[in-house]
C-alpha cells in the first residue's frame, strides 16, 4: 500500500532528524495514522518550558487528505481551541491548501512556527487573539500560566486528545 | 353580511273571501294568479334597488313576499296631509286587505323624515316582511346608497336598528307607476282592472279580492365571495409575477451558465483551483500525459548523497523518452537533453511556474525514482510523478498537480456547469473585487471590518470541515499562502526562518478563503431549499 509506504517514509524521517525541539512516536506500534508528537516550547517565546504534546492522526487516503493535527495539551494561543479539542487552525492542512506534496515534516515545523508567531488575524479564539494584538504583556502572562498548569512534565495522549487534560482541569 | 335585491316581481292576485258556512269559517285562500292569465298587472325590476336596511330580514337569501299596501297613519297625522298628493285615493289599505293575516310588504313615498318615521311605526305593528319606498320623481336610475344623507332621519340612523323588517328604496319613476296600480287594485272585484272577466272566468265572488302580490328576491351579497375574488386575483397576480421572476432567472442563470463555459474552456476560470468545483481529469486524459523513464545525469559533485534535499534549479537534469508502455506517440515525445523547464510546453504554464530543477522523488509516495529504471509521468507543469501515484490521485482525487496546482484538464474541457458553480464562480469574483479594493484603500474602520468578516467566514468554513465528508469541498484561490509554499521545501525554512504574517499575509489567506464556502452541492438540501433553487436559480 502506497500510502503505509509513505507513511514510514516520512516516519523514518521524522524519527531520523526530527524537527527542533520535538519527538515523534506511533500512539501504537500497529498503527501507523497516529502519531504522538512532544514539542519543547520554542525558547524565547511564552511557552518555553513547556512540554506539548501533538496528535497526528493522518487519514487512510493519506497524502491525497490532509493530516489532522491537535494539541492534546491545552495551550493558550490565538490559532488553537481553547478547549480539550485543541484544534489547531493551520492553513496548510485546510482540504483547499493540502497537497499530496506537502509532508508532515512541515506540518509540524507550521506548528512549532505557529507557537513562535501566532497568526492573531486568523483566529480561531478571538478572545485571545484581541489580547495578543491588544495587550501583549497580559498574554504572555496568560499563556506562561497556562504553560505552568497544564504543559509541565511528560503530555499525556491517553484516550481523546487532551481529554486527560481536560479532566485535570 | 350585506344583502342585494336582484328582483321585485309584482303581480296580481286572486284571493278568496272568508266565507261563513254554517258550522265554521273557510278562511281567505289564493284562488288564482290573475298575472298569468294576462288578466292583471305585473311588473318586474331587476335593478336599481337600493337595500336601505337589511338587519332583521328574515330571509337573507330567497324571497320575500307579501301583499303590497301603504301603512295606515292617524287621521289627526299632519302626514296624511303631506302624503296625499303621492298617493291614489283609493290605494290598499290594510282595511282593504284580506281579512286572513298575509304577509305583507309595505310600500310608501319617502316624502320627509317625519313622514317615513310615522310610517315605520305604523309599519311596526303589521305583519310585515318589508318596506318598499321610493321618492316621488321622474328619476329611473338607482337610489342612493344607505348611507346617502337622502335616507337620514335625523336620529343617526337608529330608525335603522328598530325596523325589524328590511327597507329598500326603489326609482322614482317605477315608485309611482307601483303606487298608480295599487290605487287600481283596491276594490272589489267590480272595481278592478279586467275585474268583470275574471269574475266571470273563474265565477269568482263579487266580495273576493284581487290584490297586488309582491315578491322581493334577495341574494346574500356576503362579502365573503368578494374577498375570496379578491385573493384570487392577488394569488394570481403573486403567481405571474413568481412565474415571470423565474422564467427571467432561469434565462439569467443560463447565460450565466454558458459564459463560465465558455470561460472554463478557454482557461480563463480554474474551477477547482478556485474552490468551486473537486474535479478530475479523466483517464483518457491522464494517459495523454507522457511517459518517460527517468534519467538524470547528475555532475560528479552533487551525486545523490542527501535526495531529500533538492538542489537549487539548475539545468542539470536531463530527460530521456525510451518507453512508455508501448505507446508510439509518447516515444515520438523529443527525447531532448534539454531541461524539462526548456521544454515546449503550452501557455498557461509560463516559464516561472513550469518545474525546474531536480526531482529526486515522487511527492506522493516520496520513494526515490531510479536512474534508467523508473517510469515516471509528467505533467504539463514539468512535474514528475510515478505513474501509479498521479494517476491515482488525478482520476480519483483533484485536477491540479500535488506540487504546483496548476490545472491539468484538456484544454477545452468543461465539466457540467451548475448553477451552483455559477454562483459561488459569481461569489468569489466579488468578493475578490472587494478585496482588492481593500489592498487599495487602507482606511482603518474598512480593515477592521473586514477581519473579523474574515475570521468568521473561517469559523464557519471550519464547522463545515468538521463534517467527515467534507474532505471534498473547496480548495481555495490560486494563490497560495507563504506558509504552504515553506511546508514544501522544509530547508527553505531555514533560510527564511522568521514567516512574515504580516497584513498582507492575512489579506491573502482572505482571497483564499473567499473561495471557501461549503460546497452546496455536496450538502444535503432540504426540500424547500432545493425547490427555491429550482424555482429561482441563482437566487
Amino acid at each position: 500500500m502506497a500510502s503505509q509506504k509513505r507513511i514510514q517514509k516520512e516516519l523514518a524521517e521524522c524519527t531520523r532528524s526530527p524537527p527542533p525541539g520535538m519527538s515523534i512516536a506511533l500512539a501504537s506500534e500497529s498503527n501507523l495514522h497516529k502519531w504522538h508528537v512532544v514539542l519543547q516550547g520554542p525558547p524565547n517565546t511564552p511557552y518555553a518550558g513547556g512540554t506539548f504534546g501533538l496528535v497526528v492522526t493522518l487519514p487512510v487516503e493519506y497524502p491525497f487528505k490532509a493530516p489532522a493535527v491537535t494539541f492534546a495539551t491545552r495551550i493558550y494561543h490565538p490559532n488553537v481551541t481553547n478547549d480539550s479539542q485543541g484544534s489547531i487552525c493551520l492553513g496548510a492542512l485546510k482540504p483547499e491548501n493540502w497537497k499530496p506534496a506537502s509532508k508532515l515534516l512541515g506540518v509540524l515545523e507550521a506548528v512549532r512556527a505557529l507557537l513562535v508567531e501566532p497568526m492573531p488575524d486568523d483566529p480561531l479564539e478571538a478572545r485571545i487573539a484581541e489580547e495578543y494584538k491588544a495587550d501583549r504583556k497580559e498574554f504572555e502572562k496568560n499563556a506562561r500560566a497556562y504553560v505552568a498548569r497544564y504543559a509541565k512534565g511528560q503530555p499525556k495522549f491517553d484516550g481523546e486528545a487532551g481529554g486527560a487534560e481536560a479532566a485535570k482541569s | 353580511m350585506s344583502m342585494s335585491v336582484d328582483e321585485i316581481y309584482n303581480v296580481v292576485l286572486l284571493f278568496s273571501n272568508p266565507a261563513w258556512s254554517g258550522t265554521g269559517t273557510v278562511p281567505s285562500t289564493l284562488i288564482r294568479n290573475i298575472t298569468a292569465l294576462s288578466l292583471g298587472y305585473s311588473s318586474r325590476i331587476n335593478e336599481n334597488v337600493t337595500v336601505l336596511s337589511s338587519k332583521y330580514s328574515s330571509v337573507s337569501n330567497g324571497v320575500i313576499q307579501g301583499l303590497l299596501y301603504v301603512p295606515d297613519l292617524k287621521d289627526d297625522d299632519p302626514c296624511v296631509e303631506e302624503l296625499a298628493p303621492y298617493l291614489p285615493s283609493d290605494v290598499v289599505h290594510q282595511s282593504n286587505l284580506p281579512p286572513t293575516n298575509y304577509n305583507l310588504i309595505a310600500f310608501a313615498p319617502w316624502v320627509n323624515a317625519e313622514c317615513t318615521k310615522a310610517l315605520l311605526a305604523s309599519a311596526r305593528v303589521d305583519p310585515l316582511r318589508a318596506f318598499v319606498f321610493y321618492q316621488p320623481s321622474n328619476s329611473s336610475s338607482k337610489p342612493p346608497s344607505a348611507k346617502s344623507d337622502v335616507w337620514d332621519l335625523q336620529d343617526g340612523g337608529r330608525w335603522q336598528s328598530q325596523t325589524h323588517f328590511p327597507v329598500f328604496a326603489v326609482s322614482g319613476l317605477y315608485g309611482q307607476e307601483l303606487m298608480e296600480q295599487l290605487g287600481l287594485y283596491s276594490g272589489n272585484l267590480t272595481q278592478v282592472p279586467y275585474g268583470l272577466n275574471i269574475s266571470s272566468a273563474y265565477d269568482a265572488d263579487p266580495e273576493d279580492y284581487v290584490r297586488i302580490w309582491t315578491q322581493i328576491t334577495c341574494s346574500e351579497e356576503s362579502t365573503l365571495p368578494s374577498i375570496w375574488v379578491f385573493f384570487l386575483i392577488v394569488i394570481g397576480v403573486l403567481f405571474a409575477v413568481i412565474l415571470a421572476t423565474s422564467l427571467l432567472m432561469h434565462f439569467i442563470q443560463g447565460r450565466r451558465r454558458v459564459s463560465l463555459r465558455r470561460r472554463v474552456q478557454q482557461g480563463e476560470i480554474n474551477l477547482e483551483g478556485m474552490g468551486i468545483k473537486r474535479l478530475t481529469v479523466p483517464s483518457n486524459d491522464i494517459d495523454k500525459f507522457p511517459l518517460f523513464t527517468y534519467n538524470y545525469e547528475p555532475e560528479p559533485e552533487t551525486q545523490p548523497a542527501s535526495p531529500a534535499f533538492p538542489t537549487p534549479p539548475r539545468p542539470s537534469k536531463t530527460m530521456t523518452t525510451i518507453t512508455s508502455r508501448g505507446r508510439p506517440e509518447s516515444i515520438a515525445t523529443p527525447s531532448s537533453p534539454l531541461p524539462i523547464s526548456e521544454k515546449g510546453l503550452h501557455s498557461p504554464f509560463a516559464s516561472s511556474t513550469v518545474a525546474t530543477g531536480y526531482q529526486p522523488m515522487c511527492a506522493i509516495c516520496l520513494k526515490p525514482y531510479e536512474n534508467r529504471v523508473t517510469i515516471i509521468r509528467e505533467l504539463p507543469c514539468g512535474h514528475i510523478f510515478h505513474p501509479d501515484c498521479i494517476d491515482e490521485f488525478l482520476g480519483e482525487r483533484s485536477s491540479l498537480c500535488p506540487l504546483c496546482k496548476a490545472c491539468m484538464l484538456p484544454r477545452g474541457y468543461c465539466p457540467r456547469v451548475t448553477n451552483s458553480m455559477v454562483r459561488r464562480e459569481r461569489a468569489i469574483r466579488r468578493l475578490r473585487d472587494r478585496v482588492e479594493m481593500e489592498d487599495d484603500t487602507e482606511s482603518g474602520p474598512q480593515k477592521t471590518r473586514m477581519h473579523s468578516w474574515g475570521s468568521s467566514l473561517k469559523k464557519m468554513m471550519l464547522k463545515a470541515y468538521d463534517t467527515p465528508e467534507h474532505s471534498s469541498t473547496s480548495i481555495g484561490l490560486e494563490l497560495q499562502s507563504q506558509q504552504v509554499a515553506v511546508l514544501d521545501s522544509p530547508d527553505a525554512q531555514q533560510h527564511n526562518p522568521s514567516i512574515r504574517h504580516s497584513r498582507s499575509l492575512a489579506r491573502q489567506r482572505m482571497r483564499e478563503l473567499a473561495g471557501s464556502e461549503p460546497d452546496e452541492e455536496d450538502r444535503p438540501l432540504t426540500k424547500l431549499q432545493r425547490m427555491r433553487q429550482k424555482v429561482f436559480p441563482g437566487f
